[in-house]
């Protein structure tokens, strides 16, 4: 191999693995980019695994169980009072049962009246109109009374329909979201535990992303020192060349000879050291590649782990956070329902309530009424005297009749207001203006409805956060392993350098080049080599990369009776 | 979609790329269509807005599942694919989830966007980036696609 031929090989080498490198470098800019996406997501998560949110996350979800709660004991007041009024109508209409009876009675003593006021002739006219004016009475009673057993019939049939829809089903939705408040209590603590270590990991995850700009540095470092290396290189090809050139021009002559021949050995272990730095440099950078690999599978796997892809979607933690948050509102909206239909019903109730009382006042006054012309009656017959003792009788029996409606009528009168008292009774599901209270103001049903969707969507938002870095991570070690894979510079360098230092020692030392002396001073090379080297330029970058003071170049580079030649770059 | 560019200043997680080609422009363009879909997703949920996107997500994977998916059976039947059987039973497990969502999502339900984002990544992993690219293996599709 000629001179020549290493020059071009050493030029070619530079060019490639100038290639190569750039190629890392611009690989580098993108994982850079990419890491500083995952880092900004990390902080993000951060923020959002941070123990105040789930702090403020559980007190929310524990004021909604509360509210939840008073829910549900209302649900059950309200259940029990309809259960009590369910059996109120009964005794209306047992107390009316005996109303056709009664009217059939004030019939029979209307007719009683007639046969009896006929036989007195004209002292018994005027009992005429005791007939006249109670018939018509006692049927207005009956047709009250009638009244009020139909109104009782649909209250009865309206309370067992808010007892079935409104209270049944809510009592079968209360026990699903006594369930639900049952496990989400319960998981509580293993979400405090999930969230804690979803926070304590998203900080591992920020430490391994500080190590991973660290490591990224540190690629750079070996970038640069390649960079060096590289310049190594080419100031031996330069001074190959330069050899080459006086061999040309002057090889006959001894000097030049016996000059070129401790050049070549003087470049052959500048090469071989330059050689032992590249191997070094991609080494390191090498190493360090990997170590981001590993990092950044690290973060991938933290990160599928919290997700907990491995139980497939529907059984992730998240996928499990929002199945729960959906139930909790559906159990919330099916809870105000249940709240409305009752209220509803109530309403109902009321109409009907109003419906009965209306008629019993009527039926009170009539009964009132009848008592007065009873009474009456009883006066005129003591003013006809002993002819008028039948009629008398007549009025008294009258009068006590009106006297038990009366009574019946009170017992029924009773049973409502005990309706009307339960109905209202405080603690059960509040109505109107106090529903509408308390749907206004805070921890109202809407209140709660957005607290949850909030939740959900912390929970949506660290869930994208963790996807990103999840599948960053992934491209990110992909990309690194496929760049480790590829990276063939190192191995063609040595290969490269091995070759060509062999080629320029047995050039140095070849018959081919007896004119030149072999009595090299060896220790001048080594002197030369000593200071003629790029180390020092590696030494310095060094330090200053490092953030060290600078080592002490100048004593270094204008060694004792040395110069370092043009091509010595510092920087 | 406006919320893409609302938030363009972000890496892109969900993206086409070559080496996901079938080869075929239709296919590969209704592929990059549902990358675009899936990474439109991820940025309204990143903006906390995912539920006002959800009902247009799947509306849009609706329309995706009968026109896509009846092209591609196309090809496939047009190839000879041996696989099509299986590949139209994954089409119709896919179109089936899809269309159970949206009854969902149109009866109110909202808080499902999670399960839904968590389904399409599946979607493009299993089905889109390895199925779907089996298809580009097979020698009949590469003819048709020449």
């Amino acid at each position: 191999m000629e001179l020549r031929e290493i020059i071009g090989e050493l030029e070619a080498l530079n060019r490639t693995s100038e290639k190569d490198f750039l190629a890392v470098g611009a690989k580098l800019a993108d994982f850079l980019l990419v890491s500083r996406q995952i880092s900004s997501d990390l902080s993000a998560l951060t923020d959002l695994f941070a123990p105040e949110q789930s702090r403020d996350a559980l007190h929310g979800l524990k004021k909604m169980f509360e509210r939840a709660q008073e829910m549900s004991t209302r649900l059950e007041r309200t259940r029990g009072e309809l259960a009590a009024i369910e059996k109120l109508p009964e005794r209306i209409e047992s107390a009316f049962s005996r109303i056709a009876e009664t009217e059939h009675l004030f019939w029979q003593l209307c007719i009683l009246t007639r046969v009896e006021t006929a036989g007195l002739g004209y002292a018994g006219a005027s009992f005429g109109d005791l007939a006249d004016e109670v018939k018509p009475l006692s049927e207005a009673i009956h047709e009250s009374a009638r009244e009020v057993l139909l109104a009782s019939e649909r209250l009865t049939a309206s309370t067992r329909s808010a007892m079935r829809i409104g209270t049944e089903q809510a009592a079968v939705q209360m026990g699903e979201l006594h369930t639900l408040i049952d496990g989400v209590v319960e998981s509580m603590e293993s979400f405090r535990e999930q969230q804690r270590r979803a926070w304590e990991d998203s900080e591992k995850q920020t430490a391994r992303q500080s190590a991973l700009s660290d490591a990224m540095s540190g690629v750079v470092r070996s970038l640069q020192f390649h960079d060096i290396t590289r310049q190594h290189v080419e100031h031996v090809s330069q001074a190959l060349r330069q050899v080459a050139n006086d061999l040309a021009r002057e090889g006959r002559r001894a000097s030049v000879a016996l000059r070129a021949r401790d050049a070549l050995r003087l470049q052959s272990r500048q090469l071989h050291a330059a050689g032992e730095v590249f191997a070094r440099s991609v080494e390191d950078m090498e190493n360090e590649l990997v170590a981001i690999a590993g990092k950044v599978h690290e973060m991938a796997e933290t990160s599928r782990t919290l997700l907990d892809l491995s139980g497939g979607e529907s059984e992730s933690f998240f996928g499990h956070m929002e199945k729960r948050l959906t139930g909790i509102v559906r159990a919330l909206e099916n809870c105000g329902r249940s709240e409305a239909a009752i209220r509803s019903t109530r309403a109902e109730l009321d109409r009907m309530l109003q419906v009965m009382e209306r008629s019993v006042a009527g039926i009170r006054g009539i009964e009132i009424h009848i008592q007065r012309i009873a009474l009456n009656a009883s006066v005129q017959a003591a003013h006809i005297g002993e002819t008028g003792g039948a009629l008398n009788i007549i009025s008294g029996v009258m009068h006590r009749l009106a006297l038990d409606s009366e009574q019946t009528t009170a017992e029924a009168a009773a049973s409502m207001d005990s309706i009307g008292e339960r109905l209202h009774r405080p603690g059960t599901v509040p109505e109107g203006a106090a529903a509408a209270a308390t749907d206004g103001g805070s921890g109202s049903l809407s209140d709660m409805r957005r607290a949850v969707l909030n939740l959900h969507t912390a929970s949506e938002q660290a869930f994208t956060r963790l996807t990103q870095i999840h599948h960053l991570s992934e491209r990110l070690g992909q990309g690194i392993a496929s760049l480790i894979a590829g990276f063939s510079a190192g191995q063609r360098a040595a290969e490269v350098v091995k070759r060509c230092c062999a080629v320029l020692d047995g050039l140095a030392g070849s018959p081919s080049a007896e004119t030149v002396s072999t009595e090299a001073p060896a220790g001048d090379i080594d002197r030369f080599f000593g200071n003629y080297t790029i180390q020092t330029e590696r030494d310095v970058h060094r330090a200053v990369t490092g953030g060290g003071g600078l080592p002490p170049v100048a004593g270094a580079c204008t060694g004792e009776g040395s110069d370092l030649g043009d091509n010595v770059e510092l920087f | 979609m406006a919320i893409m560019s609302s938030c363009s200043e972000t890496i892109p997680v969900f993206q086409w790329i070559e080496d996901y080609t079938v080869g075929v422009a239709e296919i590969d363009q209704d592929h990059q269509r549902l990358f675009a879909l899936a990474e439109s997703m991820r940025l309204a949920m990143q903006a906390g807005k995912g539920k006002e996107f959800l009902r247009a997500l799947l509306g849009a994977l609706l329309d995706y599942t009968s026109s896509h998916f009846a092209r591609e059976e196309a090809l496939m039947e047009r190839a000879g694919y041996p696989g099509l059987t299986e590949h139209r039973r994954q089409h119709d497990a896919l179109r089936a989830r899809v269309r159970e969502l949206q009854e969902r999502a149109a009866s109110g339900e909202v808080m499902m966007t999670i399960e839904v984002a968590a389904f399409l990544v599946d979607w493009l992993k299993r089905h889109t980036i390895t199925s779907d690219r089996n298809i580009a293996a097979f020698s009949g599709v590469r003819e048709l696609s020449r």
